[in-house]
């Protein structure tokens, strides 16, 4: 590895132990404070931090986070010894310390974040050698099992184009599901062509038995609906053959669909969407700590290193994240290039995307017990904390149920489970909140929203509870379940499977609302709790009402990738006439164009449309739609090669993706928070709308 | 100092008068000057820049009622005569037809040529328009004197083909019939275009690829589309309309654009830049 990131590595050492210092040294100075000091000093940090804001060093994101995590230790600090409820009532005391457990989980959570994301490496590509001879041989394995032909074609097209030497790279599609039309495929577009009658393990038997029939030194696997451009080998090639200890580059996984979340709440391409903390901040974080993990697609492998670990993991069902991990105890090390450099397909419903993270949830909790990183060899501390991150991450569900039921212990059956004044829990609670928020949208703005971390925990939380407890205590139990991919959501509705729980915890915290400002109005004893008990189920509702609007999924118009595209390109008349015209979006199934200056109504004449640079080719194609300038063409049966052209100019171009995160609004968090509780109030209104019956999910 | 840029090309119809005045316009337009000269006996040239012969029906034509009177041919001509003649027909391009000619006129200027065949040369020099940056010239199909005359001097020469095997065939004797003729220009200033290109039919894809095969850089990247506009245009008498809407104008305003840089001295070699990865591959 470069001597660039070790020096940053051994200066962010530095710097961690220095702060790890005076943290230390704050914390002993955590003596209790009465309100009006804790208070003070409060607004003091809160200001000195606003001052901080203003400067963009990453030094001081540093010393913005030391910040944070005082006032998130003093407010621990003071719940430890202050708020824990006294023995003599037991259930109190039982609920109390369930209450604790989860604000211990969301302290740890904080601290670990804030040390994956210390310092992101920005790794760009290296050069490959100047002479071809030495650019090493390249597999490119497409695993696949029920998806149709027509969303495995796009891929097997894009990598058969990827800029390397012919002879040096070999495209695979390995069918778990033994399927003649994958065959016939194969053959005609020159492709090799795996199938497996077996299928146990699933995706990594699958390749393990590939491994064992090809023989390229490294190893591309994608997803069968994830499309590379033609420069992905050469973005990510070029530091494996500088580090021979390099296991693993790992690139983004982009989506040009929406995901679930941005569909149902209409924030396609103007928020960043659930995966971008991870691929574009995250995986940068785990970088300089050594700590990529494998994401299952878009990497690029170290042929020697996989076989060294035996292969693709089998024990969990995360069995990429696990592979990384077996990988780094053998000493390898990994990388990331966050250089979007594939198109993909994102679920397609809530219940496909909750079948996903419930994977993941489920995996990553068997990795922890089976192979926890904490213990064994092999492994840096940094990194231990980082994979630790990502698996405790899964275990969010139990917290977030915590923090979703915990005012209602005060409001239904008057348990005090914290004990000490209202205003001094809000004294020394509203710093470390107030800090934590800043400093992550500080770090955290540009890839996701203030206050969104919520939203999607709230919406998983009540689905990944179980898998994930029952992934810790009983490893093996659970099968591995596909996520589904190409699906097309028929009709706009509300999917009541998948929000019967967030509806019953909304309609819980709502009551509770209603009863503390019962207690407020009335002016009964401790309406001071009651009140704050109330503030905090009005903010759980709007929350729930936010994971609520997401289950009215809206109807999906297209099934086929649809991708915009600007290229010039040519109309053959059936009157000999050539117009020319732009395309303004392109898919497998037709295209949309302007031409200007057409002749009169064209709707229903067959034409060809004609690329006017390279690919000297014709695409039969019938107009759909003509009004004025805008023309809307659909192909029908496509030859190969027409397909082959198609895919490359939607997603062959290097920079396909790399501009598509730009002209977005920066993060506000006085902006955020309200368009969730607007979010929310829609989704209680359309949870509340829909007549009470059991729907079957269709 | 003015350039010369000949277009040629081994087999008739394959679009030299057309693509010479479009690209005459098309340069004329957004600034250059440049003169276009008529080599060509048929003087189709004046045809295609809107300035056809005029017929009085019910008469026999005579030389003088064609209105090309005024020629290259004509020995008498003056760079004067030829500015009225010009703003006589309301030209929008500056050009010199063939002029009037019969078979002894002809004979005599083909004698002249092959005795001095510098004179040509000077004669179109003598007749410039002041600062003129570029001169078109247009010659006969196949090999002719006229031809070889033209190509001793040129600068770049534009070799339209159609991607028809008729074409093909004729191409390697003619590539030595201009590395022997065109001793001025670079052999990368040699250009070959694919005129009335139709990717509909297969064997047209198929010569293409031959093409780029046998000439890589040499042949454009781009072909010129084939338009039924540019002949309806000609025949509304009105071949100058620049339709934004035709593909084939695109490709000659292309075909101009690379010619401006040309004259600029920007781009020496084949420009647009390089094709696509293994697209002239792929083409094959």
């Amino acid at each position: 590895m470069s001597t660039y990131s070790g020096a940053v590595l051994r200066a962010v050492k530095a710097l961690g132990y220095v702060l790890c210092g005076s943290l230390l040294a704050l914390a002993a100075i955590t003596t209790p404070l009465p309100l009006k000091a804790q208070a003070m000093l409060g607004v003091l940090l809160y200001v000195v931090a606003l001052v901080l804001n203003r400067f963009s060093q990453r030094s001081v994101t540093l010393v913005m986070m030391s910040l944070s995590l005082l006032s998130s230790t003093r407010y621990m600090y003071f719940r430890l010894s202050t708020t824990l409820p006294s023995f003599v009532l037991a259930l109190d005391a039982v609920l109390g310390l369930v209450l604790l457990a989860a604000e211990i989980y969301a302290f740890v959570m904080l601290f670990l974040g804030y040390f994956q994301s210390a310092w992101p490496l920005e790794r760009k590509p290296v050069s490959l050698p100047a002479d071809l001879a030495r650019w090493p041989s390249v597999d490119v394995f497409i695993p696949t099992y029920n998806e149709p032909l027509r969303v495995v074609a796009p891929t097997v097209l894009a990598a058969r184009a990827i800029d390397w030497p012919h002879d040096k790279l070999k495209v695979y599609i390995l069918d778990d599901g033994c399927r003649a039309e994958l065959a016939a495929f194969a053959a005609e577009v020159g492709v090799e062509y795996f199938e497996r009658i077996e299928s146990d393990h699933a995706k990594a038997g699958n390749i393990n038995k590939a491994l064992g029939k090809s023989h390229g030194e490294y190893v591309l696997i994608l997803d069968c609906d994830h499309v590379p451009t033609r420069s992905i080998l050469q973005v990510a090639t070029g530091w494996l053959l500088r580090d021979a200890k390099l296991a693993l580059i790992q690139t983004p996984h982009h989506f040009y669909s929406p995901d679930p979340f941005e569909r149902n709440l209409q924030t396609f391409r103007t928020q960043p969407n659930e995966g971008e903390l991870f691929y574009r901040l995250i995986q940068r974080g785990n970088d300089l700590w050594n700590a990529t993990f494998f994401c299952g697609s878009c990497a690029v492998l170290r042929r020697t290193a996989l076989e060294a670990v035996g292969g693709i993991a089998v024990e969990t069902v995360t069995e990429d994240a696990h592979t990384a991990l077996k990988m780094q105890r053998h000493g390898y090390r990994t990388a990331y290039i966050d250089v979007p450099q594939i198109g993909g397909l994102a679920t397609e419903s809530l219940s496909a995307h909750v079948g996903q993270r419930q994977r993941w949830a489920r995996g990553m909790a068997q990795i922890f017990r089976v192979d926890n990183p904490f213990l064994g060899r092999g492994l840096s501390l940094a990194q231990r904390l980082c994979y630790a991150a990502s698996m405790l991450h899964f275990f969010h569900a139990l917290p977030r149920l915590v923090f979703l039921l915990a005012p209602l212990s005060y409001l239904f059956f008057g348990l005090q489970i914290l004990q000490g004044s209202p205003m001094l829990v809000l004294a020394y609670s509203l710093p470390h909140l107030l800090h934590a928020s800043m400093t992550n949208s500080r770090v955290q703005g540009k890839y996701r929203y203030s206050f969104w971390s919520e939203v999607y925990e709230t919406a998983l939380a009540p689905f990944i509870a179980l898998p994930t407890t029952l992934a810790l205590f009983a490893p093996k139990a659970g099968k591995f379940n596909v996520t589904a991919k190409g699906g097309k959501v028929g009709r706009t509705y509300f999917d009541r499977s998948i929000a019967w729980p967030h509806i019953v915890l909304a309609a819980l915290n709502l009551a509770g609302v209603v009863i503390g400002l019962r207690r407020f109005y009335l002016g009964l004893e401790f309406a001071d709790v009651a009140i704050l008990n109330a503030g905090w189920c009005a903010y759980n509702s709007l929350m729930l009402g936010a994971a609520l609007s997401v289950a009215r999924e809206t109807l999906q118009r297209r099934a086929v990738p649809r991708l915009p595209v600007r290229l010039p390109v040519a109309l053959l008349l059936p009157t000999g006439h050539a117009r020319a015209a732009e395309t303004r979006d392109l898919a497998l199934s037709g295209a949309r164009l302007i031409a200007p200056n057409l002749p009169a109504q064209m709707a229903g004449t067959k034409l060809s449309l004609c690329w006017v640079d390279a690919d000297r080719l014709a695409i039969p194609a019938v107009v759909v739609r003509h009004e004025g300038d805008d023309l809307q063409l659909r192909f029908d049966d496509l030859m190969v090669d027409a397909r082959a052209a198609l895919v490359e100019r939607m997603f062959s171009r290097a920079d396909t993706w790399t501009t598509w995160h730009e002209g977005r609004r920066l993060d506000r968090p006085i902006v955020e928070i309200a368009r969730i509780f607007l979010h929310g109030l829609r989704g209680l209104g359309q949870a509340a709308r829909t007549p009470f019956s059991w729907r079957p999910r269709s | 100092m003015s350039r010369y840029i000949v277009v040629a090309s081994p087999k008739g119809g394959a679009g030299k008068t057309t693509l010479l005045a479009q690209l005459a316009s098309r340069l004329s337009t957004n600034g250059t000057r440049c003169l276009a000269v008529d080599l060509d006996p048929q003087n189709a040239l004046a045809m295609q820049l809107g300035s056809p012969a005029k017929w009085v029906s019910g008469q026999q034509p005579t030389t003088a009622s064609l209105a090309h009177t005024v020629g290259i041919v004509n020995q008498e001509l003056s760079s004067q005569a030829l500015m009225e003649y010009l703003k006589s027909r309301r030209a929008a391009v500056a050009h010199l037809p063939f002029g009037a000619h019969n078979a002894y006129s002809r004979r005599h200027a083909e004698e002249t040529l092959a005795s001095d065949p510098q004179a040509l040369r000077a004669r179109i020099e003598g007749l410039l328009p002041p600062r003129c940056e570029a001169v078109l010239i247009d010659t006969p199909a196949g090999q002719n004197a006229w031809a070889e005359a033209a190509l001793s001097f040129a600068d770049l020469v534009l070799v339209p083909l159609l991607a028809e095997p008729a074409c093909l065939a004729l191409l390697p004797s003619y590539e030595v019939y201009l590395s022997a003729h065109a001793t001025r220009a670079e052999p990368k200033h040699i250009l070959y275009v694919v005129n009335r290109w139709n990717p509909a039919q297969q064997l047209a894809c198929d010569v293409f690829s031959v093409l780029c095969d046998s000439l890589g850089d040499r042949v454009w990247s781009r072909c010129i589309f084939d338009d039924e506009h540019l002949r309806e245009a000609f025949a509304r008498n009105d071949p100058q309309a620049h339709d934004p809407g035709s593909q084939a104008g695109a490709d000659f305003e292309q075909l101009a654009r690379f010619t401006r840089e040309w004259l600029n001295g920007a781009t020496g070699a084949n420009a647009p830049p390089a094709t696509l990865n293994g697209a002239q591959a792929r083409a094959s």
